[in-house]
């Protein structure tokens, strides 16, 4: 078999035109008149030839240094599998090299990453919220708190006496609430939220004076409090900013600029406000508020009745502003959630 | 393989052939080895990551043409993957040492200052020794002693100056790194000024300023813009150095043309990144090919005509610990 190529003689960057030659038992000799260059004759099993990766150039070296170059992949290959043991290399470009591998190849890693994404990273988020350590969750929530005063509230119009008031009532439930966590509870005041209330990670928990002024009675603000708590006693809020830059670390990581990471980094305050619990979190938190009311003597219909007063405060609303619900994140499924909340009372 | 489109010219001397560098790469066949190496180094847990990279690298290397010949990648994958261990192994021996003394943590930061001029220098090496051309190695004899002037005392110079030496250090960088490299035995010469880089800064930051202003010119459309002022200028940065470092560097009697422009960079680096954002990252091979085609599109060598003349040195003096170390850093970087 004669392969057309190049010869690159060892130690100068010469280059020579060249012809190589392999006969039926793997002899490997340069035909024609090269002059003054000595490549030895040796066998095609002596050669170190180069990988086949796509149509680019591929090079036979000799053991004296030289080196020959030629873009004749499929005559390589014929002497490659006849007289070397490249089987790794050779599965490999076997892979890349028809249509249906490649295509598999593609819905593998998409699959796969996408499972990773689905699965694996809000489990290792919820792991790695969980085993923080309590002050980390304390600076970030005093941030969170900063930045939300900027951004959306204003300070409260509740005289100092029914604030006090609540904070008491407060302070009894998280008293029975049986965790290590310190709650404390701000009231503020926004046209642009609405009746809502929220839970910092640190503790704090923050309610709209909207929202005192909706519920008809305490034990539905309470209701709603122990809602939050449930947030704030299985990290959700932390869950989910790890969850969100995970996916962000793992987009610069695949786009690999710096540019986008920029972007990203100005964009995640905003992902603090905006971000939505996801449906499971908030179950359990509703989870969460359930076994304590039962456990602790207050009636569960408290929160079905301030779930229903929110539901219906937020539709007349509808279109205003919508972005900054939390205890209503998955706002049509709200009903799901009531009913949900009512099938396990006893 | 296109023969290299040659022009002469007639000058008295015989180095008058241009010989334009040409990048011979495809989209479709890059996408194939791209999303196997995706695939294998999931599969295995990243222990493939090594081969995955000297097979891109050996594709980009031999896909790239100047007369008539590729260029070789000579790294081999199992002393990247074992320069890939040692790493890892001495991170997480690190990370478990904080655990039992967290003082080793206020310890790091002098360390990775200490160690930063040694990787880079392990780097260059590694790379240029890895790289040949017609069966002649690239080479690359630089020192630990150097590189902590060039990259860690005048890097503060840059920071207790305001940032106003920026340009000066940078040129200094890219001197240092290019009269030390050298092909076979034959030394690069660096001839850029410090005047080029100032000059290519100013402007740079000029049209980020600029386009700065847009955002409160033009209300909402403004801030739509600024971020193509801001590739633009990253573009017209990148393109100057560029053609300053290569077009303005010689190789013996030789020397580069290199005519990258800021416009068309600029919009390659913008409609890449939009693609790669839209297809969730499956556009990374063409945002690969299209960048190393305009590259190579821009850089002519202007040579004679055999370009027969460059001897190999560096075979002989090859050490396996040398080559250890550099691999060592390899993974440092990757990191």
């Amino acid at each position: 078999m004669k392969i057309e190529g190049i010869l690159y003689p060892a130690g100068t960057s010469r280059a020579v035109p060249a012809t190589l030659e392999v006969d039926l038992q793997g002899m490997a000799t340069l035909v024609g008149s090269y002059a003054d260059i000595t490549t030895p004759v040796c066998h095609a099993n002596e050669l170190n030839i180069s990988p086949r990766i796509g149509n680019s150039k591929r090079q036979l070296r000799f053991h004296d240094g030289g080196l020959f170059e030629t873009t004749d992949n499929d005559a390589v290959d014929q002497i490659a599998s006849a007289f070397k043991t490249h089987h790794f290399q050779r599965a490999i470009h076997y892979l890349e090299s028809r249509a249906r591998n490649v295509a598999l190849s593609a819905v593998t890693v998409i699959v796969l990453v996408g499972l990773f994404m689905v699965y694996a990273v809000p489990m290792g988020a919820r792991h790695i919220a969980m085993s923080l350590p309590p002050s980390m969750a304390v600076s970030v929530g005093e941030g969170s708190l900063k930045l939300l005063d900027q951004m959306v509230f204003e300070p409260s119009r509740l005289s100092h006496q029914r604030q006090n008031e609540l904070r008491d009532k407060m302070a009894s439930v998280s008293a029975n609430a049986q965790n290590d966590h310190v709650f404390t509870l701000k009231f503020r005041h926004s046209q642009k939220v609405g009746a809502n209330a929220f839970a910092l990670p640190n503790g704090t928990l923050i309610v709209t004076d909207d929202l005192v002024e909706l519920a008809s009675n305490d034990q539905q603000i309470m209701a709603v409090l122990i809602h939050e708590m449930g947030h704030v006693v299985y990290r959700h809020a932390l869950q989910q900013v790890l969850q969100n830059s995970s996916l962000s670390i793992m987009l610069i990581l695949v786009t690999g600029d710096i540019i986008s990471a920029t972007n990203l980094a100005a964009a995640i305050p905003g992902l603090l406000l905006k971000t939505h619990y996801s449906r499971s979190m908030e179950t359990e938190a509703d989870n969460y508020a359930r076994d304590y009311m039962l456990k602790n003597g207050l009636a569960p219909v408290h929160f079905t009745d301030i779930m229903h007063r929110l539901a219906q405060s937020h539709e007349e609303n509808l279109g205003e502003d919508d972005e900054f619900s939390d205890i209503l994140s998955s706002h049509p499924a709200i009903e799901d959630r009531i009913e949900q909340f009512l099938k396990k009372d006893p | 393989m296109e023969a290299a489109k040659e022009i002469i010219h007639h000058s008295p001397s015989n180095i008058k052939v241009h010989h334009q560098f040409e990048f011979s790469g495809r989209t479709g066949e890059f996408f194939r080895i791209w999303i196997v190496n995706m695939l294998l180094t999931i599969l295995t847990c990243g222990i493939y990551s090594a081969w995955a990279k000297v097979r891109t690298k050996s594709y980009f290397y031999s896909s790239t043409l100047v007369a008539g010949s590729s260029f070789t990648y000579l790294a081999k994958p199992t002393s990247i993957l074992k320069g890939r261990l040692i790493a890892l192994l001495l991170m997480v021996l690190f990370s478990i040492a904080t655990q039992f003394a967290p003082l080793l943590n206020i310890a790091l930061i002098p360390a990775l200052m200490i160690a930063t001029p040694w990787m880079i220098i392990k780097a260059t090496i590694f790379n240029a020794r890895m790289t040949a051309w017609r069966n002649v190695r690239f080479n690359f004899d630089g020192h630990y002693g150097d590189a902590l002037v060039y990259f860690l005392l005048m890097p503060i110079l840059t920071l207790a100056s305001l940032g106003l030496l920026y340009p000066w250090v940078v040129k200094k960088q890219k001197q240092y790194l290019v009269s030390h490299h050298s092909f076979g035995d034959t030394a690069f010469q660096p001839k850029f000024t410090a005047g080029n880089f100032y000059e290519v800064y100013l402007i740079g930051f000029g049209i980020l300023a600029l386009s700065s202003l847009v955002i409160p010119l033009i209300p909402i459309v403004g801030v739509l813009i600024a971020p193509l002022g801001y590739i633009l200028a990253a573009a017209f940065i990148v393109a100057g150095k560029n053609n300053f470092i290569y077009g303005k560097s010689h190789l013996g009697d030789y020397r580069f043309n290199s005519t990258m422009k800021a416009a068309p960079l600029a919009w390659i680096y913008a409609s890449n990144m939009l693609a790669i954002l839209l297809t969730l990252g499956l556009a990374i091979p063409w945002a690969m090919i299209r960048l190393a085609r305009y590259r190579a599109s821009c850089m002519v060598l202007v040579a004679d005509n055999a370009l027969d003349g460059f001897t190999d040195k560096i075979a002989e003096e090859q050490s396996a610990l040398g080559e250890e170390m550099a691999d060592i850093f390899d993974v440092s970087a990757g990191i």
